[in-house]
Formats: structure tokens, C-alpha cells, sequence
């Protein structure tokens, strides 16, 4: 890389080297940040991940505790490891529902109607509430005999609801639901700005054209609404590995559902860290997890070239 | 907005009036499914506990009790609770907002050496769960000194927020690159540049950004709840999930919900103050 | 604390802030500057901190005091340990004594705690806080206890007194059969809806299913805590499902999805339990007219095989930091925390009226604390002989620490309950069936456990 700059370095104008100096000023902020409060713990987790380091005796305790990649084989035979990544990727699925009724919402608010703010701001209301306060209540919303949902279907057909939260697949639906629920918000207020952001122009020239609404849609929303689709896919597919709180709330006592059926692998590693202080193992799952949400990510901007527009 | 409307307005047939009808319907519909939660638990903390534990539907208080409110003020620590997150929530903001859209512009038009290499570095971050630098962090805060202070939360966040940085990088890929050769071309300086013409082009995306940064903040609880050792500096979520713990055994979902009430008024009002400003100016950032 | 038995109160307890006025410190700590750090609830907090403010006053010691939840304390102090920055005064349970020491944080208490302070401790909670570098109950001491629970078994006597059944003599504690008896006769449909809605007892797995295993002379591990054994192994199968038939065959308790829809501790305060665990802790919201206003007594837990009531005991104790610069200071602090006479009267319910311990002094306990309980000044459950029967033991009853005391982790224990034991109590899966399910997930995390243990032990 050095050697390779340097080359490059003696092409360059004076008036690309100013612009490359104050680039490098300008990002140095985050870049320094990555470097401090984001490389170095990664890589000491990595290490964390070699060992079987329980927290005793800071630095110099783990790397007594050095056992190769002993955990990374365990990790491969354990079931329960698994199960919570089966779990997991089972909840990614709220993610394309979300983003199919983010779009049609916020198509629906960009028309020409009445109090779309006031819509808009009551879809968004369960994404700037506090998780742990919108699982919990969610929590008494899914409850057997006592919560909203069943005592409506209780007064509606005069039968019991489901156990939404003490069934194996059912929790899983449940949840699913809660999370298209909280992060619905998000995707509506993102496209809705995307929409906005397209130039009438488009849709008049089109018009003159004679393309039909589902043209229209296809060839000029769909395509300049790519680069906000593509964040909140990115984004959502990020968070969705990451799931924790909703689990440890809305299961009973915490203990991430009958059979363990409700838990993700964020929840499975935080169980191993500060319930059996297995640091070393929990960073294992912790470093695989990190793999697959960076392959993922990697796939998708492979993927971008492919569909996402922008408007140059 | 105005404008496109009377420009539009011209244009709009019987037809498409009958369906902006439908349409809003259906939202108005689905609206209320998504607010009816929080008009429950609304409901819920001025019930008596025999009233939500009776299995009826029965959404209405008989009758209305309306103490939990000034026993949740009373019992959790909730004043110093907001102080303290106003105090992580300003200079966050400020400095993290500035050096994020500073970041953001530089990524989107300019050219520099490994720009890709530093963007996916740090997009990379985004991508890393908070558990696998939690400890590290932990460890580093404690030689730091910062544990019995609010800096751990302050310090780090000041450096940038990536999700901020890629938002705002990919909402400038729509402002077109002539604007940035043009200000070249007249010798304005980068820090000009940035400033004067691209800063204020993306300043609805970088209000977008920060209210979602703003509730991200007041909302987190993981990152308080490890960082902060002594009460006197706890933040809001950490007060509200301790007191979740509490009663939640004795099923006081009237005390509960009272205080998640409280806890969420504060970014809902902002939302509404906000949103328009927010939203419209996200809206015309496009240039022509 | 992972197998302790510290759960929440229902009751508000206001302490007084002279409640402790007459506590006097002996000794000199002018520069001595300790932080402790623990997790309480409000008024153990309030009690704590007039010790500290009293002892900051006499000796001249300068006392940080932080507290946290019982949920989130294990994490914070996982956060220290490894960041190599113990508090000098913590928490320290009974199940991690061991490994608190193998790993050098915790300092031998005898050197600074007098000898007669610790011989008027229970026995049963000085054991559990000694450990010889091999094995726990011998050795040096290391936590001064901030309680000793017992997990018992309580009845409503409104709700026997409306059936006409005779109350539960604590001579004679029930046998499975007679348990089974008594609760049919209480679980009963009150309003006529069609619907039951009182029940004979409502018990948590997780918490009351020991309580049943011991008692028929099952256990979970062979006696080096390296097997699982409840595979094939009747005592243990016959009592698991025993516990499940109360659910799903008797019907004498909530069913799988009532019991989720609302706890049991929620549905005892209600009156609609006639049995229910009471923890030592528990006395002091039972007694209060507002949380739970039915007249109560304690009984012994139904007898299996054995003949012996058992239960569960608990405890979490203050342990003092090998890395502390002040450990006589910070030993003088924990005994006050732990033995003080004044402190100890507030805690047990003499100076508040509400009991959230049974006294550690043993000479207070047996005396004034019983006298104070017959006179009326510390309201009681009647029967207040069970629990000190469950904490020094009869030949009708025994308390005991769990094995997953003894064990480096509590994963196997985790497996236990993740393996979706519902599924035996909702009659769908037999007790034998889930043992020999479960089984292999719970050997491999306590052979996990164990090699963890001996890296421990290795360096």
C-alpha cells in the first residue's frame, strides 16, 4: 500500500494533494475514533476468543488462559449455538414486511391527503420509544388471559387467544410482529423523503410519455428510491443480528422462551458472558457473529452496483 | 410544498380524489393499530390493578387513579435521570453532528488516499455488536479514569456517528459532482466548500440524522447500564429499566407504564415539534 | 446472585434515619478510603448507608458507597474484574466463593474479624463461606454474610379456614399424598363461572422444584459434581413428575399458560393459592395489610421418600478485595454491615415492623427476635419455628445449599430450564422422557464448567 501510494503520489497535482490532505483532516475525527474505540477492542476480543478467559486478572489472566481455537470448534458442535442463529435469521424475515409496508405507507402519505403529518408522526412513535418500555409493553399486550390482544379476541369471538408468547413458533411470530411493529416508523419516514426528493419533473415528463401508474412506479420510484432502500436493508439487516433486549424482556423471567424457541445468538452470548463468565466463549460467538454480519454487509454492496440508482 | 400542490392541484381528477380517500383510510386504519398500544398503556396507568388484571376488555378507567404519576416522580431517581442524559445528549450532538457531516461530505466529493479502505473500515463499525467491544471498552474507560463520570458515553460519540456518516454520504451522492468542480474552479476553499455551499444543501438530512441520533441516545440503555457505575450518574433509561425490575413481580403495570409515559414524552413532543422542519427540508434537498 | 434466593419485596419500607443511632465503632481509619459496592433495595440501602454515615464518623474513614440491581450487579462486577478494578467491598455469593478465591480477589477474613463475632453466625452460612483451596465448609473464612435465607413454604389460613380444612401442622409436615389432598380440596371454582379460580398451590419450577427432589433423595449430580445423573434415575424422575401432576394430571395448581399470563407470587397475594413458597425475605410484604391482606402461617414442604422436609437456603455475603489498601478499615466496615446489633434490628423487622431477614447474630435471633416475634412488635407468619428448623435442621427438617452451589457455573442448570421443561408440566412429555432428553446438553456444560474450573485451579 505504501509503495503503491508513493507512486501515485508523484502524479498527483498540487491541487489534488490539497484536496487530499484536507479529505484525510476531514474524516481523521471518525477514522481516529474506528482506531481507539473500535480496532482495538475488536482485536482484543479476537484474542478474548482464543482463550477461555473468565474475567480474572485483566490482560495478563487471559493470555494464560490461551487455548488456540479451541472455542471455535466447540462452537460448531453446540446446538444451542445453532438453534439461536436459526432463531435469529427466522426474525430477519420482518425485515422485507417492513420495508413492503414502509413503501406503501409512505406512497400513501405522499399523495394529496389530509393530516399525513399526524400520520406520519403516529407510525414513528413506536420507533423513538424506548425499547426496553415498548417490550414490556408489549409484553402485557401478548399476555395469555390479561393482555389486549386476547381479551379482544375474547370479546370478539368469546374464545381463549393463543399463548403469543409460551409457544414454540408462535413466540417466534410474535415477535416478529412486535419488531416490523417498532421499527415500521423508520422505514416510512426514510422513503417518504426519498419520495419527496424525486423531482416532479420525472413524473411529468413520464406523464407526457403516457407510462401508466405501475410504469411510473417501476421505472422512476422504484429505481431513485434504491439508494434509501439499500440503507434501510443494510441498516435493518445489521440490526436484526443484533436483537437482545426484546427477548430478554417480553420472554417470561428472561429466560428466552420454552425450549430457549425465542432466543437470539446476541441473547445465547450474553447469557455465556455474565451468567456463566465464559468471556472467552462469548467472544467466540461474539467474532462469528461479526463475520456474518460482515459478509452480509459485504454481499449487499457487492450486490448495490447491480440495483441502486443515483441520480448523476 | 405550496407550490407542487397548486401545481398539481390542476391536475387532479375525480378519480384519484376517490382513492386519496381509500388511501386515507386504510392509513388512518393502520394508524391506529400502531398508536392503540400506547393508548392502552396510556389507559393502563391510571387503572386500578384490579381493573387490567380482570381478563376484560375493558379499556376505559372505572375508576380513574391517578397517583402513579407523582409516585413515579416521586420513588425513581427520574430528574437527575434527564439532567444527566441532556448532559451526554449536548455535546454529543453538537461536536459528533459536526464531525460526522464534516466526514460525510469528504467521503461523498472528495478524492483522497484509501477513502474506500477508511469508508469501509468504518462502516464495518456499524456492523460490530456492541457485545463483542463492551468489555474492551469497559477495561479501557477504567485506566481512563472515566468510570464514575458521564464520559464514557460522551467521548466516544464525539468522534462521529457512522450510521450519520453513511446517511448523509449517500444523500450527497444525489447532489450532483458540477457543484463541487464549480466551487474548485473559483477557489473556494474545502472548508468553505463544506461550510457554505454542501452543509446547508444536506442540513435537513443532518436535522434527520440527529433527531434519530438525539433518540438513540435517550432511549439507549446497554451502554449507561455498563459504563455507569454510581447511581448519581445513571441516565434515564437506566432509572426506568431498574424500576422495571422492580415492579414488574408485583404485576404494578399501572406504576410501569406510568413511568415508560413519562420516559417517552419528551421525544415524542420533539417528533412533533420537529418533523415538519425535519422532514421538508430532507425533502427539497435535491438541487436542480 | 445466580442460585441465591434474593427475589423482590412488595412491601415500601421507610427507614428511619436514626435507626441505627446508637451503633459505635471502635478504631482509627483517618486515611483509609474504601468503596463499596453492592446491590439493595431502598431500604437496605437506607440501613446501609447510616452504617457507613456512622462509621465514616467515628473512625474518619472516607466511604464510597455505589449500588446497583441484583440483575445487573453480576455483569458490573465481571466489568471490574476484568478491568482489574475490584471495589474494595463486594458482594460475594456462596456459589462463587470458590472461584472468587481461586482467582485471588478475595481476602481470608479471620485475621481481621474477632473470633466470637464469627462463632455467633449460623453455622450453616460460616460453612458456606469457607473454603480450603480444595473444598467449600473448611478453612478460612471469607464473607461476613449479609443474610442467610430460607426458601419455605407458607399457607393462607383465610382460604383453609373458608374450605374447613385443618391447618398444616409444622410436627408433621404433609406427605405427598396427604399435600395432594388438602390441595384438591382448595382448588375450587369461588364465583361458579365454571372456571377454577383458587388453586391448592402454584410453584415455580425453577425455584420450588428442589424442594421436591430432595425430599424423595433425588439429585441432579453424582457426589464429585462431574455427572448428570437424573437420566434413569427414579427418585429424582418420581418427584419431577410427582411436581408436574400437581399441573397437569391433579389440576391443583394454574395451568403452564395461566401461570405465564400472571405469576404466582402475584396470584398469592391475591388469595388465590392456598399454598405458597415464602422466602425469609417475602415476610416483611406478606405482613403488610396492602400487599397481601390474609391471615398466614408457615408450614413444612410436603415429604417425599426421605420423610425430611427440604428446602433450598440462600445467601450472599460481603467479601472483602485481595487488591484492598485499607483491609482492616474495610474488615472493620463489613462486620459492622454484617453483625451490627442496630443494624440488624432494623433489617429483621424489630425497628420497621417489616421483616426482610432472619438475624445473622444467632444470639439475637434466638432470643430477642423470637421474643419480639411472640410479643407483636415483629409481625410474623405464624410458625416462625419453621425457618429456624430449615436453618438449623431437625430430624423432619433440612435446609441446604443447592449442588448448583458447588458447581463453577450454572449452566447445566440453564440447560435444565431451556430444554423446555413446560412441556412435562403441561403432560405432553413425561418426567423419564425429558430426563433422557436433557441429559447430554447438561453433562456437556458442566464438563464445560469443570475444565473451566480446573484452568482455574492449574495456574
Amino acid at each position: 500500500m505504501a509503495g503503491k501510494g508513493k507512486k501515485q503520489k508523484s502524479k498527483l497535482s498540487a491541487m489534488a494533494r490539497r484536496e487530499e490532505k484536507w479529505g484525510l483532516l476531514f474524516v481523521a475525527a471518525p477514522a481516529a475514533g474506528f482506531l481507539i474505540f473500535m480496532l482495538y477492542p475488536i482485536i482484543f476480543a479476537f484474542l478474548t476468543s482464543l482463550t477461555t478467559w473468565n474475567g480474572a486478572k485483566g490482560f495478563a489472566g487471559m493470555m494464560d488462559r490461551f487455548c488456540g481455537f479451541d472455542n471455535y470448534i466447540k462452537l460448531f458442535a453446540d446446538k444451542r449455538f445453532w438453534q439461536t442463529l436459526l432463531t435469529t435469521t427466522i426474525y430477519l424475515l420482518g425485515i422485507p414486511i417492513g420495508m413492503i409496508l414502509g413503501l406503501v405507507c409512505a406512497m400513501g402519505m405522499n399523495r394529496k391527503i389530509p393530516g399525513v403529518r399526524v400520520l406520519r408522526t403516529m407510525y414513528y412513535v413506536p420507533v423513538i420509544s424506548s425499547l426496553v418500555s415498548v417490550s414490556i409493553l408489549w409484553a402485557w399486550v401478548y399476555n395469555y388471559d390479561y393482555g389486549l390482544l386476547n381479551t379482544i379476541i375474547k370479546a370478539l369471538t368469546g374464545l381463549h387467544g393463543p399463548n403469543w408468547l409460551g409457544d414454540e413458533a408462535l413466540i417466534k411470530v410474535s415477535m416478529i410482529i412486535f419488531m416490523v411493529w417498532k421499527g415500521l416508523g423508520t422505514s416510512i419516514i426514510l422513503y417518504l423523503a426519498g419520495l419527496q426528493n424525486i423531482p416532479r419533473s420525472y413524473y411529468e415528463a413520464a406523464m407526457v410519455d403516457g407510462a401508466s401508474g405501475w410504469q411510473k412506479f417501476k421505472s422512476i420510484t422504484l429505481p431513485l428510491l434504491s439508494p434509501v432502500t439499500f440503507y434501510i436493508l443494510v441498516t435493518t439487516l445489521i440490526g436484526g443480528f443484533q436483537v437482545f433486549v426484546e427477548v430478554q424482556v417480553m420472554t417470561p423471567n428472561g429466560n428466552g422462551g420454552i425450549g430457549y424457541s425465542a432466543a437470539t445468538i446476541v441473547f445465547y452470548l450474553y447469557q455465556k458472558a455474565f451468567e456463566s463468565y465464559q468471556l472467552g466463549y462469548a467472544s467466540t460467538i461474539a467474532v462469528i457473529l461479526a463475520i456474518i454480519i460482515f459478509a452480509i454487509t459485504l454481499i449487499n454492496f457487492i450486490g448495490q452496483n447491480k440495483w441502486v440508482k443515483t441520480m448523476d | 410544498m405550496k407550490n407542487k400542490d397548486q401545481l398539481s392541484s390542476g391536475i387532479t381528477s375525480r378519480k384519484e380524489k376517490t382513492i386519496n380517500i381509500i388511501v386515507f383510510i386504510l392509513l388512518s386504519l393502520g394508524a391506529v393499530v400502531m398508536i392503540f398500544p400506547f393508548f392502552y398503556m396510556v389507559m393502563t396507568s391510571f387503572m386500578t390493578k384490579n381493573q387490567y388484571l380482570s381478563g376484560q376488555l375493558r379499556v376505559i378507567p372505572d375508576p380513574w387513579v391517578w397517583g402513579k404519576y407523582s409516585e413515579v416522580m416521586a420513588k425513581g431517581n427520574f430528574i437527575s435521570g434527564i439532567l444527566n442524559t441532556v448532559k451526554v445528549e449536548i455535546p454529543v450532538l453538537i461536536i459528533g453532528g459536526f464531525t460526522s457531516s464534516l466526514a460525510a461530505f469528504a467521503f461523498a466529493k472528495m478524492e483522497f488516499r484509501a477513502k474506500g479502505a477508511i469508508f469501509m473500515g468504518l462502516l464495518a463499525t456499524i456492523m460490530i455488536p456492541f457485545a463483542v467491544i463492551m468489555i474492551p471498552q469497559y477495561v479501557m474507560f477504567t485506566k481512563f479514569g472515566w468510570t464514575d463520570t458521564l464520559l464514557p458515553l460522551i467521548i466516544p460519540a464525539c468522534f462521529g456517528n457512522i450510521s450519520m456518516v453513511f446517511f448523509l454520504r449517500q444523500n450527497l451522492t444525489s447532489i450532483p459532482n458540477d457543484l463541487m468542480d464549480a466551487a474548485k474552479l473559483d477557489g473556494c476553499g474545502y472548508f468553505r466548500t463544506f461550510a457554505q455551499i454542501f452543509f446547508p444543501l444536506m442540513k435537513g438530512a443532518v436535522g434527520t440524522q440527529l433527531t434519530l441520533w438525539f433518540m438513540a441516545i435517550w432511549n439507549d440503555y446497554l451502554a449507561p447500564t455498563i459504563f455507569l457505575r454510581s447511581e448519581k450518574n445513571w441516565t434515564l433509561q437506566v432509572v426506568i429499566r431498574s424500576f422495571n425490575t422492580y415492579y414488574s413481580i408485583q404485576s404494578d403495570y399501572a406504576l410501569i407504564m406510568a413511568a415508560s409515559v413519562i420516559a417517552m414524552l419528551p421525544t415524542i413532543a420533539l417528533f412533533f415539534c420537529f418533523q415538519r422542519v425535519i422532514i421538508e427540508s430532507v425533502a427539497i434537498s435535491g438541487i436542480k | 446472585m445466580r442460585g441465591g434466593a434474593n427475589e423482590q419485596v412488595g412491601a415500601q419500607i421507610t427507614v428511619d434515619e436514626s435507626a441505627t443511632d446508637n451503633v459505635a465503632v471502635e478504631g482509627e481509619f483517618g486515611d483509609a478510603d474504601i468503596t463499596v459496592f453492592i446491590y439493595a433495595q431502598d431500604h437496605e440501602k437506607a440501613v446501609y448507608q447510616s452504617l457507613i454515615d456512622k462509621f465514616m464518623e467515628s473512625t474518619g474513614a472516607n466511604v464510597t458507597f455505589e449500588v446497583t440491581t441484583a440483575d445487573e450487579y453480576g455483569q458490573k462486577i465481571l466489568a471490574y474484574k476484568a478491568a482489574g478494578d475490584m471495589p474494595d467491598i463486594f458482594y460475594v455469593g456462596p456459589d462463587t466463593v470458590a472461584a472468587n478465591v481461586d482467582d485471588g480477589y478475595i481476602l481470608p477474613l479471620d485475621e481481621y474479624v474477632p473470633e466470637e463475632t464469627i462463632n455467633d453466625l449460623w453455622p450453616a452460612i460460616t460453612e458456606a463461606y469457607r473454603y480450603d483451596g480444595t473444598q467449600a465448609g473448611a478453612g478460612p473464612i471469607y464473607c461476613l454474610p449479609k443474610d442467610l435465607s430460607t426458601f419455605a413454604f407458607a399457607y393462607n389460613k383465610t382460604l383453609f379456614d373458608e374450605a374447613g380444612v385443618e391447618y398444616p401442622d409444622p410436627e408433621n409436615p404433609y406427605t405427598w399424598e396427604e399435600f395432594l389432598e388438602v390441595c384438591g380440596k382448595l382448588t375450587i371454582d369461588k364465583d361458579g363461572d365454571g372456571e377454577i379460580d383458587q388453586w391448592g398451590c402454584a410453584n415455580a419450577l425453577q425455584w420450588a422444584l428442589d424442594a421436591f427432589i430432595y425430599t424423595n433423595g433425588g439429585h441432579f449430580l453424582n457426589e464429585d459434581y462431574t455427572q448428570v445423573v437424573i437420566d434413569g434415575q427414579q427418585e429424582f424422575i418420581d418427584a419431577f413428575q410427582y411436581f408436574a401432576d400437581l399441573t397437569c394430571k391433579y389440576n391443583v395448581t394454574p395451568t403452564v399458560e395461566q401461570d405465564t399470563a400472571l405469576g404466582g407470587y402475584q396470584r398469592w397475594l391475591d388469595g388465590q393459592i392456598g399454598f405458597y413458597a415464602c422466602g425469609t425475605w417475602d415476610v416483611g410484604a406478606f405482613m403488610d395489610e396492602n400487599t397481601f391482606p390474609y391471615e398466614w402461617g408457615l408450614c413444612a414442604w410436603p415429604t417425599g421418600s426421605t420423610g425430611k422436609s427440604m428446602t433450598r437456603n440462600g445467601s450472599v455475603g460481603f467479601a472483602v478485595s485481595a487488591d484492598t489498601e485499607y483491609p482492616e478499615a474495610a474488615a472493620a466496615l463489613i462486620t459492622l454491615f454484617s453483625t451490627d446489633l442496630e443494624g440488624q434490628r432494623v433489617l429483621s423487622g424489630e425497628t420497621t415492623g417489616a421483616s426482610l431477614q432472619i438475624p445473622n447474630i444467632m444470639s439475637y435471633a434466638k432470643g430477642d427476635f423470637k421474643d419480639r416475634i411472640a410479643d407483636g412488635t415483629i409481625p410474623y407468619g405464624e410458625n416462625v419455628d419453621v425457618i429456624f428448623n430449615y436453618i438449623e435442621g431437625t430430624d423432619k427438617y433440612e435446609g441446604l445449599f443447592v449442588e448448583l452451589t458447588y458447581t463453577y457455573n450454572g449452566d447445566w442448570w440453564q440447560e435444565f430450564l431451556n430444554g423446555g421443561y413446560e412441556y412435562v408440566l403441561n403432560g405432553e412429555m413425561t418426567a423419564a422422557e425429558y430426563c433422557a432428553q436433557v441429559q447430554p446438553a447438561m453433562q456437556a456444560a458442566l464438563d464445560n464448567a469443570n475444565e473451566m474450573k480446573a484452568a482455574a485451579n492449574g495456574q
